[in-house]
């Protein structure tokens, strides 16, 4: 088989035709490096854009009413080939009455799918098809094992229990891609809420069709019918131009009339139009891990399943009479609007109260937060930071309001947790501007003294709670991660889907690998691919003669890019809900065990991931709470713990003096290791900016756009620090606001009091504005905004042509800007790594050493830097080592390595640590994992020291070439035996 | 089995100098507390006239140097608009260099691939900050093991 594909793509050669904007380009679209990546602020966090539908597409009718009710898309991944929106789009098209979503065993497109079809008039019913029978995962079969089970909702009801359904047999799989439905009693599964068709080739009625005859058949379908009931039993008939097509049809009509139950007609779709066959079959030659030629035997022979009309159905069909009408009579009776659930966060189990009843949950915030409060900013009565009280009921007072107590509790209870646990972790984000965050202890930057803006983190009129992310050390995160399930549940809490999508190289690679290519070419060409611009812009190149890659190869690559190809686990969202949230969607088995390293380890999968990625869960009002593992705190927590070792001192990080010695080092960009302004890009700014103050940092954080900087362009707040440019304001109004940056804006908060001290803004109309500014920007909002602050600004005095200058100052801004309170959480950060790098570089460097992987900078490039400031780092011993990294006291004598490479006393270095050296521990050397590192260590501490090299071999099990890379790191160095020798 | 010795004494090996140490430091931890590479072969960098980084800083600003090190980064910020930064690294400390798009483009095997260059450019120096604007990048050969670089993150 073979088959050529034109040389634009089908989606070009659309847009060519219609003269509409590209399907696939403009919705289905990931971002370009440009609009979404560019650190890891918040401002620039990627949002899936909001679907619009292609301009003048509209639902037509059709004359034959039909609807499809057996549809794949391509979150049945590498089945379906088209997107869930492309299917709706088509759908539209025909003059469908409604269309079915049944991918394999999930609702993962349901989303997408419902966003599209209500924007182009589309009513949808939601449905899965279950494998059953699955002994292992089907990646690399070509034609997987197991009986497949079409179930549709009839209404929400239907959904949820599918939906609990789903969840519960992909959690009694125990693995990713394997669901087990066994134990599930169908006949109460149900409830009446279904409508089961008999299925694909693979259903069991199809089945013993083909292998046991009629009768057989007709057994399986009235088994089906015992089951679910006759009135939610029809028979699946379909044509997709194969020979026995009609004979199967003819038989299955007869056997439906035998047992009473309805013929329907569908046309088992996977992809929405004839154009994307050969996609189709790619991607099932890559499924079944094979070229298309080996896949030949398993694959269709011609486009036929398309979605199609009423019109051409019925022609089809012409012999079942009825059986494309009831198609349309069963779809609109099951089709319903996703926006069924608004799930509410899970009731918090509050203490009893003074009266001896459980406390509400606001009495239970109000009385940890009043505590807490207590300790920060003194008693009521005699407060020692003037406001602060009035700051804490005022946000206790709009908690209550907008009813979101239990929020605050849930992520308390979360730190808490880390608190008793010894775990470091620090609220981020926008969290930082809420005195009632700092007093709870979740934040550490004090939101009153630093006069951050509240309603930037909670105001009235946002929709749904607040969004507060915690930072955890990332090596302990996943302890905090199974405490939640461990305390809510893993029916009410699971973690959020990434949805992991061809890139330019991997379709690249996968498209190369189904055209048949060599293992050695598909490498080769995924390799010279441009790994940002996308599967065009390696296309361009190639016409440039930058590459050699093929022109099928482009062409299909094309296509594929932006599918989905697996789903991954969100870097730390996670989602609570008061009902089970396995009913909302979902939830399935993440691969990730935690059987290498960190210190939750498990041989079975241990985190359960809804279907859905974030903007799913957004797009459905699911609450997600963000725990994010963050390597600076590892690091810190293990610097302290080895100068506590070290020198008996216990240094609190929230304590840490302000130091002029820790700003001259980082005025003189000594900052390798140092959390956040390591990277190329601070360290240039750092001699420019010259920080002096803890604010300078804060500064310094959100001052960092990589390119602008490092392409020579000066910020315009560093010209006027350096007294190269004149500090003006547009407007004396703008004074209070701007103040603090030299009148240059910095921070979203800022932009948010602008409006309010020129605009007259409320402080939550100015949240508002800050919104309406976003990504996503409305031009009716926006005018309506512009509007008030014109007037606002009129009433006080600001002349028209300065409003407007402000005006478009603000909106140019708005999306640049970085919230002060992120900044000043960083900044924390910043000055506790800076205060260790001085004061204690052999444990800093240590810390960074067992907090690996982490930052910009190598572990070598961090050791060298180490020596340059006089720390001296030692190979591997296999006498004196641990697993980690640890610090020994200084030699009496310089040992026999350093005397002749005695560190090198640079510019930089002070050279007055405590004296430690750094000793490199097991686990840094080449194919010696923590585990085994560990079990090294532990042989040594419990049983003695090791004699010689055969000694260790001995005591503890190790391959060749492990002994071989440990004597290569010099281990055996100790035994005075030569590396070579020991080799 | 304790007691049991491999065979008998094998002839002596010669033991490892620096520069070997080193090599197995970096093959088998992938750092070396006690050599760079190009520590090893800096007599002949000497000769080709390379300056250190440390050296920068006694360079007139604006003048043409050559340079050499490991990389230990590539990077191409999505706001440079194709500019490639990379950074290089002696025992001496570390340089920012400047490729822009044409010079990447020119030298692109070497600017994807080498872990180590030497680099013609220009010295630029303001209020403290170093860059070295490249012209032409070659392959730096040190002969062995380096750390491996940290590209496009």
């Amino acid at each position: 088989m073979g088959f050529n594909n034109p040389g634009v793509s089908w989606s070009e050669l659309e847009r060519t035709l219609s003269d509409s904007r590209s399907p696939e380009g403009a919705r289905h679209r990931k971002p370009t490096r440009a609009e979404g990546d560019g650190g890891d602020s918040p401002a620039w966090s990627y949002r899936r854009p909001e679907y619009s539908a292609p301009t003048g597409l509209e639902r037509r009718r059709g004359t034959v009413p039909y609807a499809e009710l057996h549809c794949h898309s391509n979150f049945s991944f590498l089945d379906g080939a088209s997107h869930p929106e492309a299917l709706a789009e088509e759908a539209a098209r025909l003059g469908l009455e409604a269309l079915a979503l049944t991918d394999h065993d999930g609702f993962y497109g349901v989303v997408r799918f419902s966003q599209a079809a209500r924007e182009v008039g589309l009513p949808t019913v939601f449905g899965a098809e279950l494998s059953l029978g699955l002994s292992q995962p089907q990646n690399g079969v070509p034609d997987p094992e197991g009986s497949h089970l079409l179930v549709l909702a009839r209404g929400t009801a239907g959904y949820a229990r599918l939906a609990d359904v789903i969840s519960s047999a992909q959690l009694a799989g125990g693995m990713k891609g394997k669901p087990d439905y066994d134990s599930i009693d169908w006949s109460r599964a149900h409830g009446g809420d279904w409508l089961v068709l008999t299925g694909c080739r693979k259903g069991a009625v199809n089945r013993a069709l083909v292998d046991h005859g009629p009768a057989a058949a007709e057994h399986a379908l009235r088994g089906l019918v015992d089951t679910f009931g006759p009135d939610n039993v029809v028979v699946e008939l379909w044509d997709h131009h194969d020979p026995l097509d009609s004979a199967r049809n003819d038989a299955l009509a007869q056997i439906s009339g035998r047992v009473g139950v309805e013929v329907v007609a569908t046309n088992n779709v996977h992809y929405a139009t004839p154009a994307e066959r050969p996609l189709a079959a790619a991607l099932a030659a890559v499924r079944a891990r094979r070229d298309l030629e080996g896949a030949d035997g398993w694959l269709p022979p011609a486009a036929t399943a398309h979605l199609r009309s009423g019109v051409e159905q019925s022609r089809r069909f012409a012999r079942y009479p009825g059986a494309v009408e009831r198609a349309a009579e069963l779809g609109l009776a099951c089709a319903f609007d996703l926006q069924l659930v608004a799930p509410n966060l899970p009731p918090y189990p509050c203490p009893d109260g003074p009266d001896g009843r459980p406390m509400s949950e606001m009495g239970f915030l109000r009385r940890l937060t009043e505590a807490g409060a207590e300790r920060r900013y003194g008693p009521r009565s005699r407060p020692n930071t003037p406001g602060a009280w009035e700051q804490i009921d005022h946000e206790l007072a709009l908690i209550e309001t907008l009813g979101f107590p239990g929020y605050f509790l849930i992520v308390w209870d979360l730190v808490d947790f880390c608190r008793r646990s010894d775990i470091f972790c620090q609220g981020r984000g926008s969290a930082a501007n809420s005195a009632v965050c700092f007093a709870l202890g979740i934040t550490k930057a004090d939101a009153v003294k630093l006069g951050l803006l509240f309603e930037r983190f909670l105001s009235p009129e946002r929709d749904g709670p607040p969004d507060i992310d915690i930072d955890i050390e990332s090596n302990r995160r996943e302890e905090v991660i199974q405490y939640v399930y461990e305390r809510h549940g893993r029916r009410h809490a699971a973690q959020v889907a990434n949805v992991i999508t061809y890139r330019a190289k991997s379709s690249i690679r996968d498209m190369a690998k189904a055209l048949g290519y060599a293992t050695g070419q598909q490498d080769a060409f995924s390799k010279s691919a441009d790994a940002w611009g996308g599967v065009k812009t390696s296309a361009d190149q190639q016409k440039e003669g930058l590459n050699q890659l093929p022109d099928d190869v482009l062409a299909m690559a094309a296509e594929v890019e932006h599918f989905p190809r697996h789903l991954g686990i969100h870097s730390g969202g996670m989602v609570l809900c008061d009902r089970p949230v396995v009913e909302v969607c979902p939830v399935e088995w993440g691969r990730f065990t935690g059987r290498d390293g960190g210190t939750v380890r498990s041989e079975v999968p241990i985190r359960s991931v809804l279907q859905w990625d974030k903007d799913d869960c957004a797009a459905v009002g699911l609450v997600k709470f963000d725990l994010l593992g963050l390597g600076m705190l590892t690091a810190l927590h293990e610097t302290v713990r080895l100068v506590r070792e070290s020198t008996g001192v216990d240094i609190d990080i929230a304590e840490l003096p302000q130091d002029d010695e820790v700003y001259d080092m980082l005025c003189k960009a000594d900052t390798v290791g140092v959390f956040q302004i390591e990277s190329r890009a601070q360290m240039a700014t750092l001699p420019r900016l010259k920080p002096r103050t803890f604010y300078d940092l804060v500064v310094e954080v959100a001052l960092i756009r990589p390119g602008p900087i490092q392409g020579g362009s000066v910020h315009p707040y560093i010209r006027r620090r350096n007294g190269q440019e004149e500090i003006t304001y547009l407007h004396p109004l703008l004074e209070k606001s701007l103040e603090k940056t030299l009148g240059i804006p910095l921070f979203q908060e800022q932009l948010m009091q602008m409006s309010i001290d020129v605009g007259g803004f409320t402080a939550s109309e100015s949240d508002q504005l800050r919104q309406a500014m976003g990504s996503k920007r409305s031009p009716e909002r926006m005018e309506r905004l512009h509007d008030r602050f014109r007037t606002g600004a009129r009433d006080r005095g600001v002349p028209d042509d300065v409003i407007e200058e402000i005006w478009v100052k603000l909106a140019a801004f708005a999306n640049y800007g970085f919230p002060e309170s992120h900044s000043v959480s960083f900044a924390y950060l910043v000055y506790a790594s800076s205060w260790f790098k001085r004061f204690h570089p052999a444990a800093f460097c240590a810390g960074l050493l067992n907090a690996q992987p982490m930052g910009f900078w190598s572990p070598h490039s961090l050791i060298q830097d180490a020596r340059r400031h006089g720390v001296e780092v030692r190979t591997v011993d296999c006498n004196t080592s641990l697993a980690d990294a640890t610090l020994l006291p200084a030699p009496p004598v310089p040992s026999e390595n350093s005397c002749e490479n005695a560190p090198e006393t640079g510019e930089f270095s002070w050279g007055e640590s405590e004296g430690a050296v750094v000793q490199l521990g097991f686990r840094e050397v080449r194919g010696i994992g923590v585990d085994l590192a560990r079990e090294i260590a532990t042989e040594r501490e419990t049983r003695g020291p090791f004699a010689s090299m055969e000694d260790l071999a001995r005591r503890v099990e190790l391959t060749l070439s492990q002994l071989e890379a440990l004597a290569t790191a010099g281990a055996f160095d100790c035994f005075g035996l030569e590396r070579r020798e020991a080799i | 089995m304790p007691g049991i010795v491999t065979g008998d004494q094998p002839p002596p090996l010669p033991g490892m100098d620096d520069f070997e140490t080193a090599r197995a430091d970096l093959w088998a931890t992938g750092m070396s507390p006690e050599g760079h590479p190009t520590r090893f072969i800096r007599d002949e960098l000497d000769r080709m006239g390379v300056v250190t980084s440390a050296g920068l800083w006694d360079v007139e600003p604006g003048s043409k140097v050559l340079i050499g090190g490991v990389v230990t980064h590539r990077q191409r910020p999505a706001t440079a608009g194709g500019t490639m930064f990379l950074n290089l690294e002696d025992e001496t400390g570390l340089i920012n260099v400047v490729v822009s798009k044409g010079c990447w483009n020119a030298h692109r095997r070497v600017a994807l691939t080498a872990p180590a260059m030497l680099i013609r450019g220009r010295c630029e120096r303001s209020e403290g900050v170093i860059n070295v604007v490249a012209e032409r990048l070659s392959f730096l050969p040190v002969n062995g093991t380096v750390p491996k670089s940290r590209d496009f993150r």
